[in-house]
């Protein structure tokens, strides 16, 4: 169910949070200009629910984790 | 519109603090292994910077002039809240590649700003926004009695 506009490494990212965590809303977008280092990510999957968003941010982190390592930085945005 | 800026001022001319004990140039020769895992004396110096002051930032740059928009953001947000400076260190992980990595580590967090308060990690830019924009940040702020007391803001200023 990935949206065709997303490149190679978008779709890779929107794959790998989709098999894990299910979202119910998903969007992965390159915000370094194309370079692959700095993704926005907003997520919305019911198994956030009764977690506060820390721990919803390090439930993705733990799923991104080696991605997460390698680039630059990430902009994340959660709900349950 | 209430403009703290006088708070904001002095909140950003903060001085960054050097990483208590510099953790630099070893002498033993480390296997990748032990280079990769948080070593005793760099969680020991971590342990304490968090212990500094109840509001430590981890962040790119120093307050007065922060290196990377999210470490600038945050400082803003703290600012905005009315953080007391005297009760906020702030240590710029871009001096130090130790503690760039090593807080990393220590916070099982990706990325950097990470603020703590009395010793416990918050988060990072995105999560510190949405506490902001929720009300969640200045309950936190109220709670650990980190703010600048109510008789020493400066005069409201109306647009």
């Amino acid at each position: 169910e990935a949206p065709d506009f997303l490149d190679e490494k978008e779709k890779a990212i929107f794959d790998r949070l989709s098999d894990a965590l299910e979202p119910t809303a998903l969007e992965v977008q390159d915000i370094s200009g194309g370079c692959g280092s700095m993704y926005a990510v907003s997520i919305t999957t019911e198994r956030f629910q009764g977690l506060p968003v820390i721990k919803q941010h390090r439930l993705v982190n733990e799923v991104l984790g080696e991605d997460i390592k390698s680039w630059h930085g990430i902009q994340l945005r959660t709900k349950a | 519109m209430i403009l703290r800026t006088g708070i904001q001022a002095a909140f950003r001319q903060t001085a960054a603090r050097p990483l208590a004990t510099k953790v630099l140039a070893r002498s033993t020769r480390l296997t990748p292994l032990q280079i990769r895992l948080l070593s005793t004396e760099t969680k020991a110096a971590i342990d304490k910077a968090v212990s500094t002051s109840p509001v430590v930032l981890f962040m790119k740059g120093t307050p007065d002039t922060p290196q990377c928009g999210y470490s600038r953001a945050t400082i803003q947000i703290l600012g905005v809240q009315g953080v007391d400076p005297a009760k906020f260190t702030a240590f710029n992980v871009l001096e130090d590649e130790e503690l760039r990595s090593g807080i990393k580590e220590y916070s099982d967090w990706p990325t950097i700003p990470q603020l703590y308060v009395e010793k416990d990690f918050v988060g990072g830019c995105d999560i510190l926004l949405s506490m902001h924009q929720d009300g969640s940040l200045a309950k936190l702020l109220e709670e650990k009695n980190v703010l600048v007391p109510a008789e020493d803001m400066p005069p409201a200023k109306e647009k």
